[in-house]
């Protein structure tokens, strides 16, 4: 019986008058591949919002291999086993691709500042298994060239791609990631549905995904739930949804 | 442990430069020149609270307009300490054992200023940590400058008026605690290395993370709120340092350490570079050597010496529309740029070599 | 009880001229988003140009003091402001605005223009000039009042009813949309400059009237940052709040004198400016913002 990576019970979210967000749950087992589809502003960023702590519910709960982090703070979360990436690229610019990678690890070290200030050995030891956890999933990725370089020097494809690396150094149990192919042309698609189904299985993740491609959507996603308006309106298999009256509906109208 | 991983080239380099730069602190300390004691002095304290602020502007990409404030703070701790200690030891004492004849320090002062120092700049460090608590995690960009800068008077003025703390006339006005190049120049090269250590940290990766998007951070695991305050706590450690420091370079009141000297060290570190540590201790030393020296000459006309302000809002407006990175941007000193100049130098030399032989055919 | 109602009248005084300067800065605030520290030196630029044209006036033309040749002064005092405000939103503000810096860039830029103004007259003169009086004590009062008020009746009536003021709402809302919806903001934002450097010319003749003694810290110490607490006490970006905030600081400080520690109004105006922000950083009239993500 495989365990839940992430369950979330009927969370709402209220914005002054409008109710984004009314009543959605999902359950994701570890290592799921699953999609999350809606037509444009149905409220898909603001579930991930949620779900990372962003946003606090205003109602409903969410669990996190089994713990209820619903109030937890978003940086808290990743602790639990959640990452993400961003809609509109979050990268730290400024910094070098392996940087970047690294930040996450920040959560499995926990030396103090006289071991960083007198480099100790317990320094070394976790900042040296950071790089090569780092390292070796920017290889994966297929970023090892760009070790160095600036972040924002980084074509836009890559670019993408070092977020997810990013994503994975904080050894999660569900990556959620948001539009990971926008912007991105066919054959560009086809290798990141190979990389996100790479990652799936090397680092043991369940995955979320936001996306508008359908295609990627429906040829790697194991299910789909799709959400309009706020409200969920269809759960299902890729053949499922394609076929789902309501669903047809809210993308293409009456 | 720290040094094993150095390359062997740069540690020694990097030893010898500093040796290089406390024997120039200790040529001054007994040099004749009062001028240039006072100029390399003054250089050496204020690249270390130019360091403080780039700290929290440059790397953290808060902005805050008030260090002066932690100067003085330090600047104040420092006085009444070494008062104190004074006091509970006796003057005659001191006229023995602590100072020379000539007006400088015996080893057993060092001990004391090194002491009251230190002491400050943990002081000063506590309060940082109380304003980065309160102000950090409420305010962002234009008002968090504001606050910090309104704390700043809040300090200058409370001291302004006890006179316990100095009053109007300034706390240190008839003591001399006795200063040191050679002190200012070992604070310096301990502030270097704390910063870059805490930089190249776990801390330090956070603190640019915050920078780069806060949001993002957050999303890593980051928490920042926290790591903000921390920063902020280390920045205003330093510049305490600094202001302790300046005790025992000069008297001053308690207004010189308000907006003007806030905006003066903002100017040093934007001047200087955003995020560069190199750039701000140049710059610092331009700045200083502006004031002090340049401005004293005789040859220059008397319009720069008593219109610092013009020149001042000149560079900060030229650098905002020109070159808002700065002298230096974000690139630091490094030793392989520095021997990576010999090198090309070489090779430049061999080109030329190579060529002669043909003309002469 | 003599003591409460004369400091409070002070108080009303002191505040309706901070009113009028924070109702400047938050103008400019709200539709430009920037802190305009030169706004301070605007407001020395004005009370020298008032005094000068008042001595040149009465000693070099032999005209007697009367209302009409202060309203001379006043004139002079907003045009001479409005041509700096122009000329600095033109050549210092606009290129940043355009290169799209942040607003710490604006800020810091504003720091270096607030100290050439400040050098520039310091070096004109530094020595204490004094203003010749107008009005006694109380007619001062009235008129400091009076005026506030009908200020901020005009500006808000201008700023919701009129064309060219709901322009100036949607530049403040939205830049990027009034571009695209005709607007000119090039032309709106140097607008704001102007009312916004007008109600520092304003303000500084009034403070004139009661307080006759200008030197050339008048802006930068003098006054100093006061208004600008004021304005964001008040909620930056608000018109009442602005004017709130203005009266809120001068009973304050005035107070402060009344109970004879003048000494500690910095400590204690800067202590509530610091604590209000901590807790409505949006101030007291003024509404939140929060980042999409």
């Amino acid at each position: 019986m495989s365990k839940v990576a992430l369950k979330a019970n009927n969370i709402s979210i209220v914005f002054g008058g409008l109710r984004a967000v009314e009543d959605f749950s999902i359950e994701i087992k570890e290592g799921e591949l699953v999609g999350l589809i809606g037509p444009n502003g149905a409220g898909k960023t603001t579930v991930f919002n949620m779900l990372t702590g962003v946003y606090i519910p205003t109602s409903g709960t969410i669990e996190l291999r089994g713990v209820d982090v619903t109030k937890m703070s978003a940086h808290n979360r990743v602790k639990m086993g959640i990452s993400r990436t961003f809609q509109n690229i979050r990268l730290f610019k400024r910094m070098s691709v392996l940087e970047n990678v690294k930040v996450s690890s920040n959560i499995n070290m926990n030396y103090s500042i006289f071991d960083g200030i007198f480099k100790t050995k317990k320094y070394y030891e976790q900042e040296d298994k950071a790089t090569a956890e780092a390292m070796e999933i920017l290889e994966v990725l297929g970023l090892s060239e760009y070790v160095n370089e600036q972040a924002q020097n980084l074509p836009y494809g890559k670019q993408r791609k070092l977020e997810i690396a990013r994503a994975l150094a904080s050894h999660p149990s569900i990556l959620c990631l948001d539009e990971p192919a926008a912007g991105m042309n066919p054959i560009e698609t086809e290798e990141l549905m190979e990389t996100i189904k790479i990652v799936r299985e090397k680092f043991n993740t369940a995955v979320l995904l936001i996306e508008h491609d359908m295609k990627l959507v429906m040829g790697i996603c194991e299910w789909i739930k799709v959400i309009s308006f706020g409200k969920e309106i269809a759960t299902g298999t890729p053949d499922e949804i394609k076929n789902n009256k309501e669903v047809i509906t809210a993308y293409l109208g009456e | 442990m720290l040094f094993k991983r150095m390359n062997k080239r740069n540690l020694v380099s990097t030893l010898v430069a500093i040796v290089a730069l406390l024997a120039g602190c200790i040529f001054v300390q007994n040099g004749e020149s009062l001028l240039w004691t006072k100029i390399i002095s003054k250089i050496l304290i204020f690249s270390i609270a130019a360091l403080a602020l780039n700290v929290v502007c440059g790397c953290l990409g808060e902005f805050a307009l008030g260090h002066g404030g932690f100067l003085l703070l330090g600047y104040t701790a420092a006085v009444l300490i070494a008062t104190f200690t004074k006091n509970m030891i006796g003057a005659d004492f001191y006229k023995e054992f602590v100072y020379t004849t000539r007006g400088g320090l015996q080893p057993l002062g060092y001990l004391i200023l090194t002491s009251d120092v230190l002491i400050a700049a943990v002081i000063t460090g506590l309060f940082g940590f109380v304003v980065g608590i309160i102000a950090l995690g409420r305010l962002k960009g234009d008002y968090l400058a504001i606050v910090t800068l309104g704390v700043s008077l809040i300090f200058v003025n409370i001291t302004k008026n006890i006179p316990a703390l100095g009053g109007a006339q300034g706390i240190n006005i008839n003591i001399n605690l006795g200063g040191s190049p050679l002190i200012y120049g070992i604070m310096l090269v301990v502030s270097i290395f704390l910063i870059l250590t805490f930089m190249k940290s776990r801390f330090g990766r956070a603190t640019l993370a915050c920078r780069d998007d806060n949001i993002a951070a957050e999303a890593c695991g980051v928490a920042v709120n926290k790591s903000k305050v921390l920063t902020f706590t280390f920045s205003a450690l330093i510049a305490g340092l600094a202001g302790a420091l300046y005790a025992h370079f000069n008297a001053f009141k308690p207004i010189e350490f308000g907006q003007d000297l806030s905006i003066e060290l903002l100017i040093i570190v934007v001047l200087g570079g955003l995020g560069s540590l190199t750039g701000s201790i140049i710059s610092a030393g331009i700045i200083v050597f502006y004031n002090l020296w340049f401005c004293t000459r005789s040859w220059v006309p008397e319009f720069f010496a008593s219109n610092p302000k013009i020149i001042y809002g000149i560079i900060l407006v030229v650098i905002m529309l020109f070159r808002s990175s700065g002298i230096l941007g974000t690139a630091e000193f490094s030793w392989d740029w520095f021997y990576g100049l010999f090198k090309k130098l070489k090779n430049k030399l061999i080109k030329n070599k190579k060529e002669t032989p043909k003309e002469v055919e | 009880m003599e003591l409460f109602f004369e400091g409070l009248k002070n108080g009303l005084a002191m505040g309706s001229v901070f009113a009028l300067m924070a109702l400047g800065y938050s103008m400019v605030y709200g539709i430009v988003k920037m802190i305009n520290f030169a706004h301070s030196e605007f407001i020395t630029i004005g009370g020298f140009v008032a005094f000068f044209l008042a001595a040149l006036f009465h000693d070099v033309l032999g005209w007697a003091y009367s209302v009409g040749m202060l309203l001379l002064c006043l004139a002079g005092a907003i045009v001479v402001c409005v041509i700096i405000a122009i000329l600095t939103e033109r050549f210092a503000y606009r290129p940043l605005r355009k290169k799209g810096s942040s607003r710490i860039t604006a800020l810091i830029t504003a720091i270096g223009v607030s100290y050439i103004l400040n050098g520039i007259l310091n070096a004109i003169n530094n020595k204490q000039l004094q203003f010749p009086t107008f009005f006694d004590n109380d007619t001062a009062f009235i008129i400091s009042i009076v005026v506030t008020a009908a200020l901020l009746i005009l500006l808000t009536f201008f700023v919701k009813k009129t064309k060219v003021g709901i322009a100036m709402r949607a530049v403040s809302e939205n830049e990027e949309a009034a571009k695209l919806m005709g607007i000119n903001n090039n032309f709106i934002i140097a607008l704001t400059f102007v009312i916004g450097s007008a109600l520092a010319a304003i303000g500084v003749v009034i403070y004139l009237l009661r307080v006759p003694f200008f030197t050339f810290e008048l802006g930068s110490s003098t006054i100093g940052l006061y208004p600008f607490v004021a304005a964001v006490i008040g909620g930056i970006g608000s018109l009442p709040g602005s004017v709130l905030g203005g009266f809120l600081i001068g009973i304050l400080k005035e107070f402060a004198a009344v109970f004879g520690i003048s000494a500690w109004s910095d400590v204690i105006v800067y202590g509530i400016f610091v604590i209000i922000l901590l807790f409505k950083p949006a101030g007291l009239l003024g509404k939140d913002v929060r980042e999409k993500v």
